[in-house]
Formats: structure tokens, C-alpha cells, sequence
């Protein structure tokens, strides 16, 4: 076997293994957590649930490759276990699996903006600056689809609906899922699907909810105004089907949409924090400082888990 | 409606007054009949409630304790409120999608009705909107 492939099996086999155990743990740690961790913000939320593919991925790219590379010597007769090789294949397929699942939805998304017959020319709709496509549907419609250039959809009936302050601050909340790049995050989601973790997403929609809402609402009357907005599209009649990469202005669910307006009417200035940017930096660079202290022997160490684990 | 007659053998069906007393128990831990009648959430007399609620216990659904200030008892639910929904949901649910001749069809509408919003509670909700809004003008008012 090739150094080469040796080293891509390698590389498959130890992302799957700790994909799964990442994967395993922050399942149980959202068990253990409960409503608590429901409260956390969006960003915490979404780091959790990121968190088993994008740290299987660090630790492949940051330890097994450079411990193949560095250790592992080039020409070796050492060969594949079966289970190193079923380990691998399930790597492989786990990354297929999710890619075809990206792939899906982007189409379905791009399907379903194609598919939305625009009533006329691109109307500027609020003060926020954005061409909004106008769309006639049936029923209420008020999201932003897509990922690259994300469109703001809105139906002719949304518009009659609305006075213009409810536009304008309905329209800022939808922007700021598209600056939050939430859509994107959906993706990722899409990519790297794992049984037991769709409550930890559930709560993180909801969280991102919020914080669209906190980015839209300046001032006590804007939180009105968004509020009204949304009694009135979720009033209008039930939520239309949407595709996965979009994020409408009124949730699915009645108990989502109730506390989102009780939010809102209880609406309060936020606080900055200034120290949380500067702790952030000061545990990362602790974190890296700890990690070269320890980078060498480490890498021994992964390269002989390695090797149990192939063979 | 048939399936939920031909499952009443198996499982102790409820009625409009027994589903909501027990949708309001789960929202609060506990509760007298008074208390119940006091949210303003039950439109119905007091015996009728205290006989539900008996009822409720009988069919194996409540416990229930004497309440420390008054004569009265009062109710909890036995099982949490996920376990509540199962037992009185699951089979039923089970047998609709078992006798239907497209199971995605019955699955549909079922989505429908959980995705539509409560009309009273959006209007209850923009009366909440609109007084905030009021108390926000006067305030604003010199």
C-alpha cells in the first residue's frame, strides 16, 4: 500500500473515530446540561454543536497528519487491519453522506428562490438598504434564502400587511440572519448530521432568532414594531414549506413565536462587554502557549494510537 | 373519527374539559380546583371541574394530596408531561397511520395543525402590543 493512501486511511479512520466520540459527548453534555444550556447565545449554542466536525477536522489536520508525516517512515511494509479499514470506509462515507446532504440542500434552496415568480422589478423595501425581491405567493412569506448573496423574499401580502415601520425593522431582523451568515451555518449543520443532536439545533434557531431580533430592535417602539410584524404575518395563515437554507421571519413552532413577542414587549438596551473579547483572546493564546509546550510528545502519542488503531 | 372509538379498549379517552385541565396542570406544578377556576383559563362551574378532575385521578392520570389551607385536594400530574402525551397520544397515532391508505397524508395535516398559530393567543398577544405601545405614548407625553 502506497505511503500515500496509507496516510488518507489514516487520516479517515481518526476523524471518524473522533468524530463519533465528539459527537457521543456533546450529546451527553446537552442531556446533562438541559434548559440550561437553552439559554446560552447563539454563538455558544452554535460552537457546541460545530463543535465534533470542526474538532475531529483540528485534530486530523493539527495531529495525525503531522504525526504520519513526521514519524511514519516511508517505505514500510506495515499493513491495514480490517478494522482500520472498516474505521476508514465509514470516515469516507461519513464525509460523502454529509457533502451530498450540502449539496441537496443548496439545490432545493436555489430551486425554491428560482421557483418564487417575481411580481416586477427589485423594490427597495425599508431603510436597511437591501433589494428586496418582492414575490407573489399565496400565503405570507418573509425570509432570507441562500448562502452566497442571500435573497430577501418577501410576498406581495407581507407587504400590504406591514406599515412601514414593521417593514423596516422586519426587514433589519432577516438582514441580520444574513450578516450572521446563519444560513451558512445551516449548511454546516447540513454537512455534518448526528443522531441525538437535534435539540441542541432546535435551540440553537431559536437563539439566532433572538439575536436577529436584538441586531433589527434599537430602541422600545422598534421592539413593538417587530413584534406587531410578527403577529401579523403568523396571523396571516400557517407558515409556507421552506427550504432548508432559509430563515423566516415567524417560527414554526406557537410556543417559539410567544416567546419571541414576550421577549420583545420586555425589551431592554443591551450591555456591551467589553472584557468577554479580551478573556476570549487571553484563553486562546493560553490554550496554543499550552499546546507547543506539549506538541512533540503529543504527537508521539497519537502516532502510536494510530497504529493500534490500523492494524 | 372512528379510529379513536376503536381504540377506547385500550386506552381511557379524553374529552375538551379533561385534555385542558391537564394541559394546565403540566404548566404548573400543582393545583386546587379554586386555583384552576382562578386563572381565568377554565369556563366552567366548580363541580364540574372538581368531578373532571376526580375523574382524571380515577382514570389513573392525577395524584392527588389534601391541600395544607384548605379542605380541598389538591392535583399534580403522575407522569411528566412527555409521558402524559405518549400515553394518550401514541396509540392512537399509531392506529391512524396504520388504517390510512397514504400514512402521509393523515402525517400532513398533522404538521398543519401544530404549525398553525392559535388565533386567540395571537389576539391576546397583540393586546399585550398595544398597551405597551399605549404606555410607551404616555411616558413619551410631557
Amino acid at each position: 500500500m502506497s505511503y500515500l493512501l496509507r496516510g488518507a486511511l489514516l487520516s479517515s479512520a481518526a476523524f471518524f473515530l473522533a468524530y463519533v466520540l465528539l459527537s457521543l459527548g456533546v450529546a451527553g453534555a446537552w442531556r446533562l446540561l438541559g434548559r440550561r444550556a437553552a439559554a446560552w447565545s447563539a454563538s455558544l449554542l452554535y460552537g457546541l454543536r460545530a463543535l465534533p466536525p470542526a474538532g475531529a477536522l483540528l485534530f486530523v489536520a493539527a495531529f495525525v497528519v503531522p504525526a504520519f508525516v513526521g514519524l511514519e517512515p516511508q517505505s514500510t511494509d506495515e499493513r491495514f487491519g480490517i478494522p482500520g479499514i472498516a474505521l476508514a470506509s465509514a470516515g469516507l462515507l461519513i464525509v460523502a453522506l454529509g457533502a451530498v446532504s450540502a449539496l441537496l440542500a443548496s439545490w432545493q434552496t436555489a430551486r425554491f428562490v428560482a421557483s418564487c415568480p417575481k411580481s416586477g422589478a427589485r423594490r427597495r423595501v425599508g431603510d436597511a438598504g437591501a433589494g428586496a425581491v418582492e414575490v407573489v405567493s399565496a400565503k405570507p412569506l418573509f425570509v432570507v434564502a441562500g448562502i452566497h448573496r442571500p435573497k430577501l423574499l418577501i410576498s406581495e401580502q407581507a407587504v400590504r400587511l406591514l406599515d412601514e415601520n414593521e417593514m423596516r425593522v422586519a426587514v433589519r431582523h432577516e438582514l441580520a440572519h444574513a450578516r450572521f451568515r446563519d444560513n451558512l451555518k445551516k449548511l454546516g449543520l447540513r454537512a455534518a448530521r448526528f443522531p441525538f443532536l437535534s435539540g441542541l439545533e432546535r435551540s440553537w434557531m431559536q437563539a439566532a432568532e433572538l439575536e436577529a431580533d436584538d441586531a433589527a430592535v434599537t430602541d422600545p417602539s422598534g421592539a413593538l414594531d417587530l413584534a406587531s410584524a410578527l403577529l401579523k404575518i403568523a396571523g396571516a395563515s400557517s407558515p409556507a414549506p421552506l427550504p432548508h437554507l432559509a430563515m423566516s421571519l415567524v417560527p414554526g413552532t406557537q410556543s417559539a413565536l410567544q416567546a419571541r413577542v414576550q421577549r420583545l414587549l420586555a425589551w431592554e438596551p443591551r450591555r456591551s462587554s467589553p472584557s468577554s473579547a479580551r478573556q476570549r483572546v487571553f484563553f486562546l493564546v493560553f490554550a496554543l502557549a499550552a499546546l507547543a509546550a506539549g506538541y512533540a510528545p503529543l504527537l508521539r502519542h497519537v502516532h502510536e494510537l494510530c497504529e493500534l488503531l490500523v492494524r | 373519527m372512528g379510529w379513536i372509538r376503536q381504540s377506547a379498549g385500550r386506552h381511557p379517552q379524553l374529552g375538551p374539559l379533561e385534555t385542558r385541565l391537564l394541559g394546565l396542570l403540566s404548566q404548573r406544578r400543582d393545583a386546587t380546583v379554586r386555583e384552576l377556576l382562578g386563572s381565568a383559563q377554565v369556563d366552567a362551574a366548580y363541580t364540574t371541574v372538581m368531578t373532571t378532575l376526580d375523574r382524571l385521578y380515577k382514570k389513573g392520570f392525577l395524584d392527588r394530596s389534601p391541600d395544607a389551607l384548605s379542605r380541598a385536594f389538591r392535583y399534580r400530574l403522575k407522569q411528566g408531561e412527555r409521558d402524559l402525551y405518549r400515553a394518550v397520544l401514541g396509540n392512537d397515532l399509531h392506529d391512524l397511520l396504520q388504517t390510512a391508505a397514504d400514512p402521509s397524508l393523515p402525517v400532513s395535516f398533522l404538521v398543519d395543525a401544530v404549525t398553525e398559530h392559535d388565533p386567540a393567543l395571537l389576539e391576546e398577544l397583540r393586546r399585550a402590543v398595544e398597551r405597551k405601545r399605549q404606555q410607551l405614548r404616555r411616558r413619551k407625553q410631557p
